[in-house]
């Protein structure tokens, strides 16, 4: 037990390998794995489909400077090309938005959808699909098929502003306050909600009973155009977060006394949370389990670094969920399911096979 | 330079500090003792801004409430009493939290966190999760990041500052003393320290300033000789105590069967 003298200390020579215990080689080496997952999944995502145009054929076509077809042009850049990138973007939404949540809340379990932000943006699409058809016509031909994907996306913005109102006194956010509110926001909104279903009529019962599900196969390029950009934002926004969440994982005083200025960057985690998860919603409407298994899982092979963790889980969301698309697009084709219900299928075992194996981190 | 005058807290309605006080010098350690409730760490805590309180807080001829929280984390950091980490860190990933601002940017940083380990004994920790640690290991772990935030005690002639809440607390009497003579020589080579102990002794030995609460009020303030008297303890603690001495160095000790013998 000897006092080495301060300032004097300059380590002997650089290590040739990494300290023990840090794990950002294999954040580095996970993170381009899952980039080539990714375009191997995209470029899988691009050729499968009931219409039966091969990618092969059609990039053989292209290299030996044939016109495409009508149709395969038609399937491969207005179906399928707005389907992928829907779904790039959404999955990788979901999962950040999980990821931030989850760090914001110094919870694992935490969710989008557990704190009601999912409920609130599912009711203000199941108000635009039932209650739209009421709207003056010059509201209806302006707003047009952006209506349910706007509804939804304020929906859930207004849930989370009013779940911050109430949770947060003199500028300090209480998360046992928030989930408990997020409880009772979820309840509520199920309970709105259910009322619309009981005046909706049989037309619009089917378009929620899909919605609900989830699904990627209304996407195109003007529902892209609508969503994108907060979703893009969204995920622009949750970098600048990765050093603030890893701080909150030692509590909030502590967080604030490495430099970090916790309430703004409570604020900005929540509207991207809003943000990413809203949006997602209103293109897709709910798809589960990507939120909540895609980080637990990323925190297993990787551990729970968000500067590693944010761009891992953006990847292995938007890779997941385009696997889970191409098997709800097989599975019955040449109908397909709606892809809430393989997310649900997939994710729930994987959950609970989580849970499981890991005990503890229900307690942590 | 450390200067905290009138700190009012109340919580929940209730004051627990009144017109409290503290001066802090760099260069030295200067540990506030006091018996439970008193409000040792509730100063802290105000003090580094954790809990609302009135007053004024200035470090190094500034006011706290005017620093961005950035720069302030440049110039000192707090260790908690304990805290309870989120998700499975590693020891090295959890130390690793402490490289902040300017200490980050230096070329050696990666291997800072290393180092900072073995100053606190935990060489070879790095690789275990941190919740797999003893409560004393979680403790000097906490203290090893602290301590690489304010890696060097002074920069460009400002002192930088750490605060300690109970920083022994959780540690057997090698740990104990091993810890108190990191805090020491912070302080030697120009920092500032400021410590909630609990340990009179352990105060008696390496303390070069006190402050002494009692019911939310600073009964004492002053040099390790000024403070620790047998009337100011006695009454602060409420039990007959008596300060000691060892016959060669002078160094006060406090046994509370010395008050039954004398």
């Amino acid at each position: 037990m000897v006092a080495l003298p301060f300032n004097s200390r300059r380590p002997r020579r650089p290590p040739a390998m990494a300290a023990a215990g840090d794990r950002a080689l294999r954040a580095r080496a996970t993170i381009t794995a899952l980039v080539v997952f990714v375009l191997a999944a995209s470029i899988l995502s691009l050729g499968v489909g009931a219409a039966g145009v091969s990618l092969p054929d059609v990039l053989w076509q292209l290299a030996s400077g044939e016109a495409l077809g009508l149709r395969d042009r038609v399937v491969l850049f207005d179906i399928r090309l707005p389907r992928l990138l829907t779904g790039l973007l959404v999955g990788a939404s979901l999962a950040v938005s999980g990821a931030v949540m989850q760090g914001l809340f110094r919870n694992p379990l935490a969710d989008p959808g557990i704190v009601g932000v999912g409920a609130g943006a599912g009711l203000g699409a199941v108000l635009a699909i039932v209650l739209g058809a009421m709207l003056p016509p010059a509201v209806l031909a302006v707003a047009g098929m952006h209506l349910v994907p706007l509804a939804a996306f304020l929906g859930g913005w207004a849930s989370t502003l009013v779940l911050y109102r109430v949770s947060t006194r003199r500028g300090r956010t209480s998360v046992a306050t928030m989930l408990l509110a997020g409880i009772a926001l979820g309840a509520l909104a199920g309970a709105l909600t259910g009322i619309l279903v009981y005046i909706a009529d049989d037309q619009q019962l089917r378009d929620l009973t899909f919605w609900g599900l989830g699904s990627l196969a209304g996407a195109s390029w003007a529902k892209l155009a609508a969503a994108a950009p907060i979703m893009v934002l969204a995920l622009i926004a949750a970098p600048v977060l990765a050093r603030a969440l890893n701080g909150l994982a030692l509590g909030e005083a502590a967080a604030s006394h490495m430099g970090i200025s916790v309430q703004r960057m409570k604020n900005l985690a929540i509207l991207t949370v809003a943000g990413a998860t809203g949006a997602a919603v209103a293109v897709s409407g709910g798809i589960g389990f990507i939120g909540i298994v895609v980080p637990h899982l990323l925190r297993l092979a990787m551990g729970p670094d968000h500067r590693y963790l944010l761009p891992a889980a953006a990847l292995l969301g938007a890779g997941l969920l385009l696997l889970a698309d191409m098997i709800a697009r097989l599975v019955i084709a040449p109908a397909e399911l709606p892809i809430g219900i393989v997310t649900a299928v997939l994710g729930g075992p994987v959950f609970l096979w989580i849970l499981l194996r890991r005990r503890g981190i229900v307690d942590m | 330079m450390l200067d905290a005058k009138n700190i009012d807290v109340a919580l929940g309605g209730k004051p627990v500090l009144h017109n409290a006080r503290l001066h802090a010098k760099a260069g030295r350690l200067t540990v506030i003792v006091g018996p439970n409730g008193s409000g040792k760490t509730t100063l802290l805590r105000a003090v580094t801004g954790d809990l609302p309180h009135s007053g004024s807080v200035h470090l190094n001829g500034q006011d706290t409430r005017r620093i961005p929280a950035w720069a302030l984390a440049e110039i000192r950091a707090v260790l908690p009493q304990a805290s309870q980490l989120a998700f499975p860190f590693t020891v090295h990933e959890v130390v690793r939290l402490g490289l902040v601002g300017a200490t980050a940017l230096r070329p050696d940083a990666a291997q800072l966190p290393t180092c900072a380990l073995e100053r606190v004994g935990l060489a070879g920790y790095g690789g275990r999760y941190f919740q797999e640690l003893s409560g004393g290991e979680q403790a000097r772990a906490q203290l090893a990041r602290v301590l690489l935030q304010v890696w060097q005690p002074v920069v460009d002639g400002v002192p930088r500052w750490l605060f300690l809440d109970e920083p022994v607390a959780a540690l057997d009497i090698g740990h104990q003393l091993q810890v108190m003579t990191l805090a020491r020589e912070f302080a030697r080579a120009g920092g500032g320290v400021v410590a909630v102990m609990h340990d009179l002794n352990l105060t008696a030995m390496f303390a070069d300033d006190i402050t002494l609460m009692l019911d939310g009020q600073v009964l004492a303030q002053g040099g390790v000789g000024d403070v620790l008297t047998d009337a100011n303890l006695s009454r602060a603690y409420g039990c007959a105590l008596r300060v000691c001495a060892l016959p060669r160095a002078n160094e006060a000790f406090i046994l509370p069967q010395a008050a039954e013998i004398a």
